[in-house]
Formats: structure tokens, C-alpha cells, sequence
């Protein structure tokens, strides 16, 4: 476990050593903005659809940041021939997965707490049901955990950070539009598609303050999937 | 000899190409071996399996006894490996990234710092332990790139073209600091520069086109390609003594020495050194002395990848 730490406390101090970071941060927190500012300062709406607002906001912008993030793990650190360090090392091949998802996982959730100014202003200014921000909060982590581990495996797969990025893109937009695919769909396949949405089904409950069983057991398995599968491209590149 | 890398028939292909094939040889403690190659040649191919970066496609390598595949996390912690483009993370400083380096191959926390400061001494980085190692001359990045590969005290130290991109002064650095790697520490070091190799190592490793051409002291390589010399040394004058040798034996250079010695450099070409004593005594020639004279490494290895001679020295080094 001190292997994995340690990978992901490089990851996170590297993360905020140059300007990607920071911009990524400063990206994240103006869009927050952006939206409060528009959609409910000065308007009448209640605390609650307020708060349900700003949580779908922030689903979005943290996807988008959770596949800035993991576009340079693996692929940046190929492309700088830096990995060779990590693959020579004692650690193991599920060490080296875990550390940098945790990692890159940890600066996500980073610029999530950095936006947590917006629900203490509802706080101040209005009525805020404490239940909803929990709920939301969860569902935010547990979307930027799936959406984490998608980019991680892209940043696996992919020969640089550009191939890395669309990759993780496509993906992370094709996990939210999964309500398409089910709607055009037949039985039994529109309900899987429905199932394996993760805005619709799986987070728009949790913005408006309800925690769904079924998520907290999709989330984790989604993520260890494609962090499975990180691992085996890992390992089959060594015996590429 | 205790044997600390052992190869048995190495095999790596990329797709189809074959990078390396059939490679097996011995490597003792303490010995620093060049490996040595065209581009081309399987050179670094072999070394990223040793260092367990990548799983050879046939064939087995033991590092100290622990075979790759059966426990490769074991094997990675006896080997340290200097890839020929240092792995550094170039927003850290040096201490930081020593210290995650160390730690990431299993130095203890608090033995760290003082792990650092040998290291750093021992390759005259100490100087430069708080600068960022994106500011760092490319010299000063492969010593760090070799202190990181040191850091864990690994039984065996891989360094791929570790002079390539280095200023002469720089190599002349690098060589001592090679050098002084061996005896402690088996040492592979890969090279474009015959010279490097010739000055640094004690045993070659041949390669061309993923075999194994020959692996033995640089002696035994000029036996392989044919081109044993000797020196003579004889009472008599070299002219006369010229035309006494056997049939084949080329003389390379002569000199009189005064007093009626002379000494004649001799290009054996297949002749045995007995054959030339009793030839030059048969003659009446008295010897004073005979030494074999070391090859010169850019003609053997020229010779040995052109096909005039191939196989393994010295019986104790073959598998």
C-alpha cells in the first residue's frame, strides 16, 4: 500500500509542478462559476433545485477534468520515457494502475472541493438541506471514480496524450449517453444501456438528494473494470 | 566463478522481427560487460529484459538465481537499470526524485537521506541535489540517471549508451565512474564506442542481428576472429627471425633493440604460440620473452559481425 501512496503523491505534487495543474484547476472553478452565475444568482429558484443545479454543473466539469488529468498519466509519461522507472521497480503492475488513478482520482476530487464555496454561499444565502449536499458530493466522487479509471485505461492504450484525451472523451460522453442508445434499442438490450448510464441513472438521483444501492455498486465496478483492464495492457506491453 | 546473470536460449520478437535469439551466456560478480553491437544489434532489447521492463518471447534469464517470470518483482529489485534516455521526472529536484526512486524500490524511509548523500557523492551529483532536474546539464542528468539506478544497492547495474549525447570531458568522467562500478557490482554497459568498452570493461558480449557472436575478454575475442597476436622478443635480428616463422604467421611489426635483440609483433592467424616458440628455437633463435598483445577492438568486432569468426570464449562463460 506504501507503493501505491507514494505513486500517487508523486502524481498529485506533479500534477500542481507546472502549469497544466493550475489551469486545469482555474478551468474547472471558472465554468463552476460561469453556471451558478447564470442559471441561479438572481433567480428566485428554491435552495434546493439551487443546489441540484449546480451538482449537474459540476458532474459535467468534472468529467471534462477527469479526462484532462488522465490524458497525461501513462501516455505523458511514455512519451517522456519516464515509465521505464516504474516498470523496472519492484512495484507491481496493480501498484503502478493504483497509484496513478489514485492519484490523478485525489486532483479530481481537488478541484470538486475547490468549487465547494458555491453550496456554502447557498448556505449563507438560503436554506441548505445538509442530506442533499451528502448525496451530491457522493455522487460527484463516485462519477469522477468511474470516469478516473476510464481515462486511466486510455492513458494505458493510447501512444500519446492526444490519443489519450479524445479516447477518454469519447468514452467518458458515450457513459452518458447510454439513454440513447436505450431508447433506439430492443429488450433485453435497452435495459442494460439504461443500467450502464451514468448520468440519467446513476447521478441524477444523487444531485437531487437520493443515494441509490445500485450506484454504489456500479461506480466500483466500472471503475476496477477498466483499471483491470489498465493492468493488462501493462502487462501485455511487456510482452509486446 | 559465482554466476550472478545467466541467460539460457534468450528470445525476443517484436511482431516479425526478431530482436534477439537464442542468446545464453554467464556473467560472473563483479565483472563490468560491454555489450556491444551494430544499431540494430538486440543491445538495449537484452538489457530492458534483464532489467524486467520487457518478458522475453522464448527462452529463460536468471538474475542471481530468481528467474524472470517466476517472481520478476524479486528479480527487478536486484537490478538497477540506467535506460539510455535518463527516466527523470524533470519538475523534481534531485533529492525528491532520489528519495522517490529509493523508496520505490524499497529503501528504507529513514535511510534515505544518507543513502542519498553516498550515492550522490559516489557520482559527483552532491552539488547539485537542490537544483530541478530539468535544469541539469545532460552530463549531470545521466550521473542522477546513474544514482537513481545505484540508490538500492541492486547486485546488477544495466546502462544503456550510458556516454551517447556526452561532451568529451563528460565521457571521460562517465568511464572512470563506469569503472569504478565494477567489482562490487556486475555492470552491463551498452556502447556505440569500441573505445568505451575497450577502457571500461572486463568481458565483451558481441552481438549482431540478435545473436550472440561471441562473449569473452577482449583477448579471447581476437582468438575467435582469428587474430591472435603475440609479442616476441629474440636474440638474433628480426629479419632473420622473419623468415624462420611458420607458414601463415604474419609479422605486423619489427624492431632491432640493440644489442643484437629485436622484438617482432606477429599476427598468429591460426598458428599456436607453441608452434612459433619451436620454430624460432629450432632456429636458434633464443626467446626472451612472448606475451600475447590485445587485439585492437574496432578490427576484432569488425571481424567477428562480418562473419570471420563466431562463437564463445572462454568455456567457463558459455552455458
Amino acid at each position: 500500500m506504501s507503493t501505491v501512496l507514494l505513486i500517487a503523491r508523486r502524481e498529485l505534487r506533479a500534477a500542481f509542478a507546472g502549469l497544466y495543474g493550475w489551469a486545469i484547476l482555474a478551468l474547472v472553478l471558472m465554468l463552476d462559476g460561469l453556471f451558478f452565475n447564470a442559471w441561479t444568482l438572481g433567480s428566485q429558484r428554491p435552495s434546493s433545485e439551487v443546489l441540484s443545479l449546480f451538482f449537474y454543473t459540476n458532474f459535467g466539469v468534472t468529467m471534462a477534468a477527469a479526462v484532462f488529468v488522465t490524458m497525461r498519466s501513462f501516455a505523458a509519461e511514455r512519451e517522456q520515457r519516464t515509465l521505464v522507472l516504474l516498470l523496472t521497480s519492484p512495484a507491481g503492475d496493480w501498484q503502478v494502475v493504483l497509484g496513478k488513478y489514485l492519484g490523478a482520482l485525489g486532483f479530481v476530487l481537488y478541484t470538486v472541493a475547490a468549487a465547494a464555496y458555491i453550496p456554502v454561499m447557498v448556505w449563507l444565502k438560503g436554506n441548505l438541506e445538509w442530506g442533499q449536499v451528502a448525496a451530491g458530493y457522493l455522487g460527484i466522487a463516485l462519477a469522477a471514480a468511474v470516469c478516473t479509471a476510464i481515462g486511466i485505461f486510455c492513458s494505458t492504450l493510447a501512444p500519446n496524450q492526444l490519443a489519450a484525451g479524445v479516447a477518454a472523451g469519447f468514452l467518458v460522453t458515450l457513459q452518458v449517453l447510454f439513454w440513447l442508445l436505450s431508447g433506439i434499442s430492443e429488450p433485453p438490450l435497452d435495459g442494460v444501456f439504461a443500467a450502464m448510464d451514468l448520468y440519467r441513472e446513476h447521478f441524477e438521483p444523487f444531485q437531487d438528494g437520493a443515494v441509490h444501492l445500485k450506484t454504489l455498486v456500479y461506480a466500483p465496478t466500472v471503475s476496477y473494470l477498466f483499471l483491470l483492464l489498465s493492468v493488462r495492457v501493462l502487462q501485455a506491453r511487456r510482452w509486446r | 566463478m559465482t554466476v550472478i546473470v545467466r541467460t539460457d536460449r534468450l528470445t525476443k520478437s517484436y511482431g516479425a522481427v526478431t530482436a534477439l535469439a537464442g542468446v545464453g551466456f554467464e556473467c560472473g560478480a563483479g565483472e563490468v560487460v560491454g555489450v556491444l553491437g551494430l544499431n540494430g544489434a538486440g543491445k538495449s532489447t537484452l538489457l530492458r529484459i534483464l532489467a524486467g521492463e520487457l518478458l522475453p518471447s522464448g527462452g529463460s534469464v536468471w538474475i542471481d538465481g530468481v528467474e524472470l517470470g517466476d517472481d520478476s518483482r524479486e528479480m527487478r529489485s536486484r537490478v538497477g537499470y540506467l535506460p539510455e534516455e535518463p527516466p527523470l521526472y524533470r519538475e523534481m529536484r534531485v533529492r525528491d526524485y532520489l528519495g522517490f526512486v529509493g523508496a520505490l524500490n524499497g529503501v528504507a524511509r529513514h535511510e534515505l537521506p544518507d543513502r542519498i548523500a553516498v550515492v550522490a557523492g559516489r557520482v559527483h551529483v552532491d552539488g547539485q541535489l537542490d537544483r530541478v532536474v530539468g535544469e541539469l546539464s545532460m552530463g549531470y542528468r545521466k550521473r542522477v540517471g546513474i544514482a537513481q539506478a545505484l540508490l538500492h544497492e541492486p547486485d546488477v547495474v544495466l546502462l544503456d549508451e550510458p556516454v551517447s549525447s556526452l561532451d568529451p570531458a563528460e565521457i571521460v568522467g562517465m568511464r572512470e565512474l563506469v569503472r569504478s562500478l565494477g567489482g562490487r557490482r556486475t555492470v552491463f554497459t551498452s556502447s556505440h564506442h569500441l573505445r568505451e568498452v575497450h577502457e571500461t570493461c572486463d568481458s565483451i558480449l558481441v552481438l549482431h542481428e540478435g545473436e550472440l557472436l561471441a562473449y569473452g575478454s577482449q583477448e579471447e575475442l581476437g582468438v575467435l576472429a582469428g587474430r591472435e597476436r603475440v609479442e616476441v622478443e629474440v636474440r638474433g635480428t628480426a629479419a632473420e627471425a622473419a623468415g624462420r616463422l611458420p607458414t601463415g604467421v604474419e609479422v605486423v611489426h619489427s624492431a632491432e633493440l640493440g644489442d643484437g635483440v629485436s622484438t617482432l609483433t606477429l599476427d598468429l592467424a591460426g598458428a599456436e604460440r607453441e608452434e612459433v616458440v619451436a620454430a624460432l628455437v629450432g632456429a636458434g633463435f633464443g626467446i626472451r620473452r612472448l606475451e600475447p598483445v590485445r587485439s585492437d577492438l574496432e578490427r576484432v568486432f569488425l571481424d567477428l559481425v562480418r562473419g570471420d569468426g563466431a562463437g564463445q570464449a572462454g568455456g567457463e562463460n558459455g552455458p
